[in-house]
């Protein structure tokens, strides 16, 4: 591996500690480093914090922060590897984990539950029925003989997303004003209450991460179209159905997680190629870490710049990421960035 | 092994357009072909047929004396390489990475380029004059660099059957002659066959020994050049009158 390449992992990882550190001395209770370094060296629940501010401390990390941050990085993880799977498999650089309508199928069941009055568990078992109930839609629905065409595949994926936009507005309409603002917050990306299992949602990360990878070299042939991949001797029919289930079940994880959290999903992989390049093998891992980063620190925005307000998640991901794309749009010949 | 590539009544439409009916064709190795024949008359869907891209509606083709669906797709990608009419290229890639590609029938899943490799991407580009080029973005290239790319991926693929479909696209006439040149070469150096989709009457007669004229409606005449090549024969074919001129002992056509 080039030594440029090794060091950009490095900063990766390292911003990503970074991160996972300040999200925990941060907040309304501010911990400070060597109160952070305690808790995090003792167990959760060690008797060395006999003490008052020791067991305060402990709690607001172990309890509060720790896994708010954690969902905040597991699902832009998942959203980052999403946005690079769905861009190869529409071959469309605008496409990002929504634009088939995984999130509008999962938001709409989300908001069902909360319009019945569920709470908790069911709405998210909810968004992620719908989101997996509105991949299989598409894909049923742009079968034609056999072979899927990426633009068949993305216009029946947009056109139903835009069946999903119209429901979620006519249940918005439909509720009284304190479901509407329950509902809003879901649409926008919730972190403060993860409802899915860290385990589950890390080994479905790791399982994703691992079976993308394993595919990369056939993602660098197909950007090039499915002719070319087949005679290069890629099983384009099996690959492009991998990359679809796992975008799939990708984007349904983050967005029963966390809600819908938009534009880490297209801009992450885009950086990722301005700075690394187009090699798979090197993007995949790269977007998933740095999703993760980006989304954990949109969070530590969201609840502190304007606290106690917080602010959505989804708002703050563009705030970070509008700026920083259209300047390195600017910055780079824009021929560099799509064809 | 005696041909390369035999095709049995061959019966291919699309969208409803004949292309051919019964056809019968056989490729041996260290032939040049030619296919030839005006838009739309069906020779890139014959190409995309052979590669398995397509489906025929009846008939049999066999590569190598063994059916062309029976290979694993990367054993196919090893023998039969295919040098498409265009790509396109939605999202940037360097030319050293699209050179790698050209590998994948090669080298396994987590295999490293090893340093073999990686002299053979270095002499294809050599040959295509895009040595330098390595770290350039394609969609910074021309027309015709861009050509020599996909040409110089072909090169690194070195399959045994190759399939151009218009290889002198966009290339200036210095580089139709070089690229043509290298193609032919590389393919007789293995005891390979080319099979090329050429619109240039003078192009195939210096470069093809066999032509497939498809001439519409399913029909098509095939048989070696010299046969083939003359002015009544090539007037039907481009439904336009071609005229033959002798220049000291070569034939040269031209469009009247």
């Amino acid at each position: 591996m080039r030594p440029s390449v090794t060091r950009f992992f490095i900063i990766l990882l390292l911003l990503a500690l970074a991160g996972l550190g300040l999200s925990l001395a941060i907040g309304s209770v501010s911990i400070s480093p060597a109160q952070l370094w305690e808790t995090l060296t003792g167990s959760p629940y060690s008797t060395n914090n006999t003490d008052d501010a020791g067991n305060t401390a402990s709690q607001i990390i172990w309890q509060l922060r720790f896994p708010r941050a954690l969902t905040a990085f597991l699902s832009g993880c998942l959203l980052g590897l999403s946005g690079v799977l769905m861009q190869v498999l529409l071959r469309n650089p605008l496409a990002d984990p929504y634009i088939l309508g995984v999130s509008g199928g999962a938001a709409t069941a989300a908001l069902l539950a909360i319009l019945a009055g569920l709470s908790g568990f069911w709405i998210q078992g909810s968004a992620f029925s719908g989101a997996m109930l509105s991949m299989l839609l598409v894909y049923l629905l742009s079968r034609n003989g056999g072979s899927s065409n990426p633009f068949h595949l993305l216009l029946t994926g947009v056109v139903l997303a835009s069946g999903w936009g119209a429901l979620i507005n006519l249940l918005l309409i439909l509720s009284d004003k304190n479901t509407t603002h329950a509902m809003l917050f879901w649409l926008m990306g919730d972190l403060s209450t993860p409802q899915v299992s860290f385990e589950i949602a890390f080994g479905i990360l790791l399982l994703a991460v691992i079976t993308s990878w394993f595919l990369a070299r056939d993602f660098n042939l197909l950007i090039y179209g499915e002719h070319k991949a087949r005679t290069l001797g890629s099983k384009v029919r099996m690959i492009r159905r991998a990359a679809l289930v796992l975008a799939a079940i990708c984007t349904a994880v983050a967005v029963t997680m966390a809600g819908s959290i938009g534009f880490v999903g297209l801009i992450i992989p885009h950086l990722m190629r301005l700075i690394i390049g187009s090699d798979h093998r090197l993007l995949i891992p790269a977007a998933t870490l740095a999703g993760g980063i980006l989304v954990m620190f949109a969070d530590l925005g969201a609840r502190t710049v304007l606290a106690p307000q917080q602010l959505p998640v989804g708002v703050i991901t563009a705030f970070i990421g509008v700026p920083l794309f259209l300047y390195l749009l600017k910055s780079r010949r824009p021929s560099q960035l799509t064809g | 092994m005696n041909n390369l590539l035999n095709i049995q009544n061959l019966h291919l439409s699309i969208a409803g357009k004949t292309i051919c009916t019964e056809l019968n064709w056989t490729v041996k190795p260290g032939q040049h072909w030619a296919v030839m024949g005006l838009n739309g008359v069906g020779k890139t869907t014959l190409f995309n047929t052979i590669a398995q891209l397509n489906r025929a509606d009846s008939g049999k083709i066999n590569m190598m004396d063994a059916p062309v669906d029976s290979y694993e797709p990367k054993q196919l990608a090893k023998k039969l390489g295919y040098l498409l009419q265009s790509l396109s290229y939605e999202f940037p890639q360097t030319v050293e990475e699209f050179c790698i590609n050209g590998l994948y029938p090669h080298i396994n899943r987590w295999e490293m380029v090893s340093d073999k490799h990686k002299e053979s991407i270095r002499q294809a580009l050599k040959l295509t004059g895009l040595n330098g080029f390595e770290k350039r973005l394609i969609h910074t290239l021309s027309g015709g660099e861009k050509r020599r790319l996909e040409i110089c991926g072909l090169l690194i693929q070195n399959p045994l059957i190759w399939l151009l479909d218009e290889p002198v696209n966009h290339l200036d006439l210095h580089r139709q002659i070089q690229m043509m040149d290298i193609l032919m070469k590389s393919a007789r150096k293995n005891n390979g066959s080319t099979i090329s989709i050429l619109h240039d009457p003078n192009l195939v007669s210096r470069y093809c020994s066999h032509v497939l004229m498809l001439t519409g409606e399913g029909q098509y005449k095939s048989g070696d050049i010299q046969t083939l090549f003359d002015e009544d024969n090539l007037s039907a074919l481009f439904k336009h009158n071609i005229k033959a001129i002798k220049h000291e002992d070569k034939t040269f056509f031209l469009a009247e």
